[in-house]
């Protein structure tokens, strides 16, 4: 009798633990979803369609967990957070590329002024 | 055994299913996604995010091993590709950013120079702006050097001009001094001439009034003319003088002494009674008789002339006797002027 009520126990114990990681994986890409927003990501085009494509497998990992299909929900949310990290990773790299550039072009004008300084 | 049979065969149909299953697309991409970054960049700019894509890489391969028909090995694929992207997007962020950052040095590095050449012209034009200066004061320093040479070359020809008027003024001043005593002397000596020539003149106006007791006289155009009666002088036709005559002309004598300067013509004239030219010759010798007596009582004879006019100039008629009494005379012509001028 104590047996089964110990395996009962681990039993339960494992599926909520099966339970939360979806949640988890919903909340990670909830997160980068976020962060890619902050980063303005939707100005970039590039971005902006890596965080289109977060947004609706967020929206599929939700309708998925409300379908009770978990497992298949946390793939999913996993897709979304890498589309979104890689949204965010686009919108942080855009405008230091922006910005490199205009030191670029402000060195190559400094130059082009003063042709004797070396680069 | 026949539980253990089922099994095995089981595990064999499992093992030709998975040799059976293609290769899902999204494992391929990411395979060939992070063989592509792993060659890169990548590896060095973002190595913690390769690690990571390599870590979803297998994790996809793990359930493509484990469940090659599933959905979710091509998810986890799927997964493993993303990774690797946003390992290579932060290789290109690393990229830029160290690329900046070299910019940034380099923009450092020429403002630094730039501020460096501008250091050095502002300097140099500093030192060149203080040769200008330099320049311009010795230039008027210089000029002020030649201004003053200027000045003291004009005053010392302006004292040497000074110098050379009072020595000129000097040297006027001793001819002016010289000419004032000169002056002074010859005025002294005119004044000692006039005195003289007063003494004189009343030493002859004096004689004269004595000559004038026995004798005429009368101022005419010649000179002083004194008129001696031939009577007086001379017996007639004779040329010696009488004792009466050498006192008369003795005091002639000695007034005409008192006229020192002044010469003397003894003109004879006679009468026209007789020859012509025995009145001449008669006229010729009573003059010289009475020049000579005249010379013997110290006149000097340099200054004396005697010339006969026999009866040619008669200031009287000669048919009366009175007339001729006037006729014979001798006359002493008294000439104007220091030495006379020798009217004869």
């Amino acid at each position: 009798m104590r047996a089964m009520l110990l395996a009962a126990a681990v039993a339960g114990l494992a599926g909520c633990a099966t339970s939360r990681v979806p949640l988890m994986r919903l909340a990670d890409a909830r997160g980068e979803i976020r962060a890619a927003e902050q980063l303005q990501a939707d100005r970039y085009p590039t971005a902006s369609s890596y965080l289109d494509l977060a947004r609706k497998e967020e929206d599929h990992g939700r309708r998925l967990l409300n379908l009770g299909q978990q497992r298949r929900a946390g793939y999913v949310l996993e897709r979304a957070q890498a589309d979104a990290e890689l949204a965010r990773a686009l919108a942080t790299e855009a405008p230091a590329r922006e910005e490199a550039q205009r030191t670029l072009d402000r060195v190559q004008k400094l130059q082009s002024q003063n042709p004797e300084v070396s680069p | 055994m026949k539980r253990l049979t089922l099994a095995a065969l089981a595990a064999a149909m499992g093992l030709l299913l998975a040799c059976l299953a293609p290769v899902p697309p999204e494992l391929i991409d990411a395979r060939l996604t992070y063989d592509r970054a792993r060659s890169s960049q990548t590896a060095d700019l973002a190595p913690d995010e390769l690690a990571r894509a390599q870590r979803a890489l297998r994790r996809a391969e793990s359930e493509y091993q484990r469940a090659p028909w599933s959905q979710n090995a091509r998810d986890l694929a799927y997964v493993a590709r993303r990774r690797v992207q946003i390992a290579e997007s932060r290789a290109r962020l690393e990229l830029v950013k160290r690329n900046e950052l070299k910019a940034e040095q380099q923009l450092s590095a020429s403002q630094a120079q730039t501020a460096s050449e501008l250091s050095q012209a502002r300097a140099q034009l500093q030192a060149q702006e203080g040769a200008r200066l330099k320049q311009e004061e010795e230039r008027k320093r210089l000029q002020a050097e030649q201004a003053d040479r200027a000045r003291q070359e004009e005053a010392a020809r302006i004292d040497r001009e000074r110098q050379s008027q009072q020595e000129r003024l000097a040297s006027a001043q001793r001819q002016l001094d010289e000419q004032q005593r000169q002056l002074q002397a010859r005025q002294q000596e005119l004044e000692q001439a006039r005195r003289e020539r007063a003494d004189a003149e009343a030493a002859q106006r004096e004689a004269l009034q004595q000559l004038e007791r026995f004798a005429q006289v009368q101022e005419e155009q010649r000179g002083t003319v004194i008129t001696l009666p031939g009577g007086l002088l001379f017996a007639p036709g004779r040329s010696d003088l009488s004792p009466d005559a050498q006192r008369a002309l003795e005091k002639v004598a000695q007034a005409l002494k008192k006229l020192p300067e002044q010469r003397l013509v003894v003109e004879g004239h006679t009468d026209a009674k007789g020859a012509e030219d025995v009145n001449y010759d008669l006229s010729v010798l009573r003059a010289n008789a009475v020049k000579d007596f005249l010379t013997s009582r110290g006149v000097e004879r340099n200054r004396v002339e005697s010339i006969g006019f026999g009866e040619s100039r008669p200031i009287a008629s000669n048919t009366s006797a009175e007339g001729r009494a006037s006729n014979r005379r001798v006359e002493i012509v008294v000439q104007r002027g220091v030495g006379g001028s020798g009217t004869q």
